[in-house]
């Protein structure tokens, strides 16, 4: 909700009017997001057919039986016959619903998984996180996921199991055929009634909805910031802003709830007319006032029949428009996973083959590294981020890359490395005997953050090349000045970091991304502000580290840090999307 | 939704210590019924209306069908059609109007709740405060109250039509079938005990919230390491490990699933089995058959009534536990810590006495290794390794975290002590607020001039900018998406000069600015508040960014293993240097 907001209040961002699409589009996506859970949707449409198929035979059963008491042909013998059957027809209507719950239930498991894989197979693509922050993804996986199913939860399997309806008209069509046109003549009200309601409000809708949107997330800001407001003695003054928020807020919802209480109402009275139609007809039937010459003959247990299946007749159609609520929830949340960044270019399957793991081409020998008018876009944004750069970096020469943030470092060093592909111009990595396109199976990558994968230490650092013996990696973590972390470890490499394991501080991560690095002994090194989160001790030592693990490759690092800015042989400054060049050595 | 997105992080912190805190729930409701006595009355009344005239209009149309069929002689069709359509109205009406006014009732709850959070929070002391701002809490908070808002049409309205009918049915069974009104109390009495076993106890709601906390901590961080991972070739396997993540999450709410659907189906058996021991009852008890049509049919209609009612339990649970959060999230604390009363706010500068001081975090305590003295209206930059206590400090002089031994004191006394607005933190977290700029800065004062702010924002090197870009009437958006992180950074920074603050802490100030913009932001202090106190924790790499010649401010290295010992000139004090302070 957060972020479509954040999303939404950029309005300066061309890229959100870019993605923007009509209503109906959107909802025809939103739609086959059902797919995965169609087999489970399925299976609970089926209960849903047989619950109703229970319900109409539990209905026929009791309408009889009332005829029976009327006659005065009901013996006592039949009455606990009849009430076998009807105990057995309930305890299978509870089955169906059972079956029908668990279906739909698990649809929308399935709907959630395989959105939440989506997502993750498009952001954890190499370029994938864009500009997105890690909490907005964990958010698109978690929340938006389940939000989508949720609605398919309640929509799916009510409209497969509409034709019950049909099934129900035929029953009533068999008992006496002019019920059955009445309540096919009066079924059209239902949806003309809905979209004439629907129709007359839409258009406000939308707009009411990312009011509210906007609302909610300028309140939680003022919750936010409320350590800061305090401090500057700001909160009192503050809180007739917060309520005015909160009352706006409340406005706009209650604009939004009024449209669907509405559309409720209507739905109500078209079935509740039809109904009371239906019984006019068969009550005026039973009396004689209608022409019984044309029409056939109705007894009472027909027309108790044919009243009491009226509504089981629209209690499908009925069903239908119970998922109105979580469709709004689900189209916002569609389209925050839409706007969920894209990266510029993804790396194109053709000119870097899919990295495998494993040791990256070791034999290699450190290459040159040559942009040639390299520009790069991202989608929807004013001004590349790279601006045809040209410029080559001879092998085995240290690069430090230097621009305020936000100036396309990491946009450069992921072009590099294969992991964008170019809006234009080339990227290539020029070694004997021949040049090769850019691939990320050439490169160790060091970034402001690691992950620490739930395991040992060994196995995290064999993440560098699975297949290194025990010694090496060993010895990578010795060059990486992880000597100190070992000695204190109860286990020594063998022991348990990450989640649920040994604690490890910002700065170790750092020496088992480097430990990795080592070990996979990659010719071409891209660092991403390695020393970001560290003090000037670890960044010295890390540095040293560095500088050692360099010699004899081609090394590109972004950074801030004079005292990593040293260690290079020439510094490219990067602004506006230009690259300038100032050689030292 | 609300429910499975909550992890139970707060709650342990901070202890309810008032009658409100003891009894959330209650405390809640008081609040409820303050405020909208009347759309509660008005929804509880029409909720009970339209069951009354649901179950009258089954009844009626049943007895009414059957009259038809075998008319007595004086049988008249047009009161009883006449009725149905009376009754038939009245239940569409009672419908819109009881969803209207019990919405209405929630929504004027909810703006209540929002207030009296704001307002209780604001409340808080400065380390509670800290916790409740972190990270996504507050959405969590917000979802809360909306969940708590919520027991009005989810559970109170179905729980009041689903008695009302209940009640109806029992009466009307009692004078006609005295038999079947037990079955039908038994039934009703049942249904409630299968939807009970819906609900969700607390140690599997706290499991449910671990397994999500795990997966949203391993997302955050994958995608932070993207490009490592990437020439690693180990997305696949994180990516992976993540699904296994979720689908360990995703087995615990599918077991929590399997038992509500149990019990939902359960209670419709039970229902349609009271319906039918009811028929068979009234089949067997030979009354009429117009009076057995219409029991039959307005005992359905009531069954059809509790069919809300698991829902609304489940939905009264997590109500609770929403009160209970955020009545331990706002519990007012004693506001002054102590119970002293506040300082005046005075004016100049606030000298400050640090020795060894025991400052408290929620799991541990940091005992930065500093003592000094520092006269009023001094420069101090700390510097020191990452987790040398820095951050701890400047946190602590600000009142943000509570100290239990050694010796904090700002002009001579603790930090908490002081008046808003007097001590100021500008901290790596601070938020830019949605509005104007011109909005941010009146935050600090709020009879700051025009011409007044856009000197601020000129001082700190936000103005002049390209006309069009930045300006004291640029609007920002909620997150403050438009600004770049240093221009985030000197927003926070002219908002803390616009509250002239005796002691001004600053916490890496320049992070994201290069060396021109950090030298013309930092300089814009000793321009602007000569006689304050200022206390900065700068990245030792990050010293060529200060504008202030050495000799002009002091330096210390905060180290916890060894006694850091001051440059051996005295702290200076910068009146002298407030003109050529900065290059």
């Amino acid at each position: 909700m957060n972020v479509a907001a954040e999303a939404r209040a950029r309005p300066a961002s061309p890229a959100s009017g870019a993605r923007s699409r009509s209503p109906a589009d959107a909802r025809a996506r939103l739609e086959r997001t059902a797919a995965p859970g169609r087999g489970h949707f399925a299976l609970a449409a089926g209960c849903r057919v047989a619950g109703t198929a229970a319900d109409v035979a539990f209905w026929l059963i009791t309408a009889g039986l009332f005829a029976g008491v009327a006659a005065h042909t009901l013996t006592p013998a039949a009455l606990g016959h009849a009430g076998a059957v009807l105990g057995v027809v309930v305890l299978g209507r509870g089955l169906a619903g059972y079956g029908a719950r668990r279906g739909a239930d698990a649809g929308a498991e399935a709907v959630s998984a395989a959105l939440a894989r989506q997502v993750l197979r498009v952001t954890l693509r190499p370029a994938g996180w864009g500009d997105a922050e890690p909490a907005a993804l964990a958010h698109a996986v978690l929340e938006l996921a389940d939000q989508i199913g949720d609605y398919h939860r309640t929509t799916r399997p009510a409209r497969l199991a509409c034709p019950a309806a049909a099934g129900v008209l035929a029953v009533v069509a068999v008992l006496h055929w002019p019920a059955a046109l009445l309540l096919a003549a009066t079924t059209p009200l239902i949806p003309l009634n809905l979209h004439l309601a629907g129709h007359a409000t839409r258009a406000v809708a939308d707009r009411q909805l990312r009011e509210v949107r906007a609302l909610s997330a300028r309140l939680a800001d003022r919750f936010r910031g409320l350590r800061t407001l305090v401090m500057l003695g700001a909160a009192p003054r503050e809180a007739a802003a917060v309520s005015a928020a909160a009352a706006g807020l409340n406005r706009a919802s209650a604009a939004v709830l009024r449209r669907a209480f509405i559309s409720s109402a209507v739905l109500d009275i078209a079935v509740t007319f039809a109904i009371a139609l239906t019984a006019l007809y068969t009550g005026l039937m039973l009396l004689g006032y209608l022409p019984a010459t044309r029409l056939p003959r109705l007894t009472l247990s027909t027309a108790l029949q044919v009243l009491v299946l009226a509504p089981v007749y629209f209690a499908p159609l009925r069903a239908l428009g119970a998922g109105y609520h979580e469709r709004e929830a689900a189209l916002a949340a569609l389209d925050t996973l839409d706007t969920h960044p894209a990266p510029p270019h993804p790396p194109s399957p053709r000119p870097s083959p899919s990295p495998s793991p494993g040791p990256p081409t070791a034999q290699l020998d450190a290459p040159a590294v040559e942009l040639d008018t390299l520009t790069v876009r991202y989608p929807g944004a004013q001004r590349p981020v790279l601006q045809a750069v040209t410029v080559r970096l001879a092998p085995g020469r240290v690069a430090a890359v230097c621009a305020p943030s936000g100036a396309g470092k990491t946009t450069l060093l992921a072009t590099i490395a294969g992991l964008i592909t170019p809006s234009a111009g080339t990227v290539t990595l020029g070694c004997a005997p021949a040049s090769r396109p850019p691939s990320p199976t050439v490169v160790s990558w060091l970034g402001q953050t690691t992950l620490l994968l739930a395991g040992s230490l060994a196995d995290n650092i064999r993440l560098g090349n699975p297949t290194a013996s025990g010694h090496a990696v060993h010895d990578a973590a010795r060059r990486a000045g992880l000597a100190d972390l070992l000695a204190c470890l109860p286990d020594g490499l063998g022991t348990r970091i990450g989640a649920g394991g040994w604690g490890v501080s910002a700065g170790q991560a750092q020496r088992v991304a480097l430990a990795r690095a080592l070990l996979r002994d990659a010719p071409l090194w891209l660092l991403d502000e390695p020393t970001a989160h560290l003090d000037a001790a670890g960044e010295a030592e890390l540095c040293r580290a560095l500088a050692r693990a360099w010699r004899g490759r081609t090394v590109l690092i972004a950074t801030h840090s004079p005292a990593v800015t040293a260690l290079a042989d020439e510094i490219w400054t990067l602004a506006g999307g230009q690259l300038l060049v100032e050689k030292r050595r | 939704m609300t429910l499975s997105m909550m992890t139970p992080s707060i709650t342990s912190k901070a202890r309810p210590s008032t009658g409100s805190g003891r009894r959330p729930v209650w405390g809640s409701l008081r609040l409820l019924f303050a405020t909208a006595a009347p759309q509660l009355a008005a929804g509880t009344a029409l909720a009970a209306l339209g069951a009354g005239a649901s179950i009258g209009l089954m009844g009626l149309a049943g007895w009414f069908l059957v009259m038809c069929a075998m008319p007595p002689a004086a049988f008249n069709f047009y009161p009883p059609s006449g009725g149905v359509r009376a009754l038939a109205l009245t239940r569409i009406a009672a419908g819109y109007g009881q969803r209207r006014a019990n919405h209405a009732a929630a929504l004027r709850w909810l703006l209540a709740l929002r207030a009296r959070l704001f307002s209780d929070a604001s409340r808080l002391r400065l380390p509670e405060l800290r916790a409740f701002a972190a990270g996504d809490l507050v959405d969590r908070v917000m979802a809360d109250a909306e969940t708590l808002a919520g027991f009005v049409p989810a559970t109170l309205a179905p729980t009041v039509s689903a008695l009302a009918a209940g009640a109806a049915t029992v009466l009307l069974l009692a004078v006609v079938v005295p038999s079947a009104a037990p079955v039908f109390a038994l039934g009703a009495a049942l249904t409630v005990a299968a939807a009970a076993l819906t609900a969700r106890s607390p140690q599997r709601v706290a499991k449910v919230a671990a397994a999500r906390a795990a997966a949203r901590d391993l997302l955050v961080t994958t995608a932070a390491a993207a490009p490592e991972l990437a020439c690693l070739a180990a997305l696949d396997q994180v990516g992976a490990q993540i699904i296994d993540r979720l689908g360990e999450l995703r087995a615990r709410r599918r077991r929590a699933d399997r038992r509500a659907a149990l019990a939902h189906s359960g209670a419709e058996v039970i229902r349609a089995a009271t319906l039918l021991a009811i028929t068979l009852l009234t089949l067997s008890a030979k009354p009429t058959p117009a009076v057995a049509a219409l029991v039959v049919f307005a005992v359905a209609a009531a069954l059809d009534a509790c069919d809300p009612l698991p829902a609304a339990l489940r939905h009264a649970i997590q109500a609770v536990i929403a009160a209970r959060r955020l009545a331990a999230l706002t519990t007012p604390a004693d506001p002054l810590g102590g119970g002293c009363t506040p300082l005046r706010l005075r004016a100049g500068g606030l000298d400050v006495r640090i020795h060894h001081p025991a400052v408290r975090y929620p799991t541990r305590t940091v005992t930065p290794d500093l003592d000094l003295a520092l006269p009023a209206g001094t420069v101090l930059v700390l510097s020191g390794p990452s987790g040398s206590g820095k951050t701890t400090i400047l946190r602590a002089l600000a009142g943000e975290l509570p100290t239990e031994g050694g010796q904090l004191l700002v002009g001579g006394v603790p930090p908490a002590h002081h008046p808003a607005g007097q001590v100021v933190l500008v901290d790596h977290d601070d938020v830019v607020f949605a509005g104007t700029l011109a909005d941010n800065l009146r935050l600090a004062d709020p009879t700051l001039t025009h011409q007044r702010i856009g000197a601020l924002l000129a001082a700190v090197g936000l103005l002049p900018a390209p006309p069009g870009e930045l300006g004291p009437d640029t609007l920002i958006g909620p997150g403050a998406r438009v600004l770049s992180g240093g221009e985030q950074r000197r927003v926070c920074l002219a908002r803390a000069l616009a509250a002239r603050p005796a002691l001004l802490l600053l916490d890496e100030p320049t992070e994201g600015l290069d060396t021109t913009a950090a030298h013309h932001a930092l300089g814009a202090i000793t321009r602007l508040l000569p006689e304050a106190t200022v206390i900065l924790a700068v990245h030792d790499r990050h010293h060529d960014q200060l504008p202030w010649p050495t000799g002009h401010h002091l330096s210390l290295t905060v180290d916890q293993r060894s006694t850091p010992t001051p440059a051996a000139d005295h702290p200076m004090p910068r009146g002298a240097t407030t003109n050529g302070g900065h290059p």
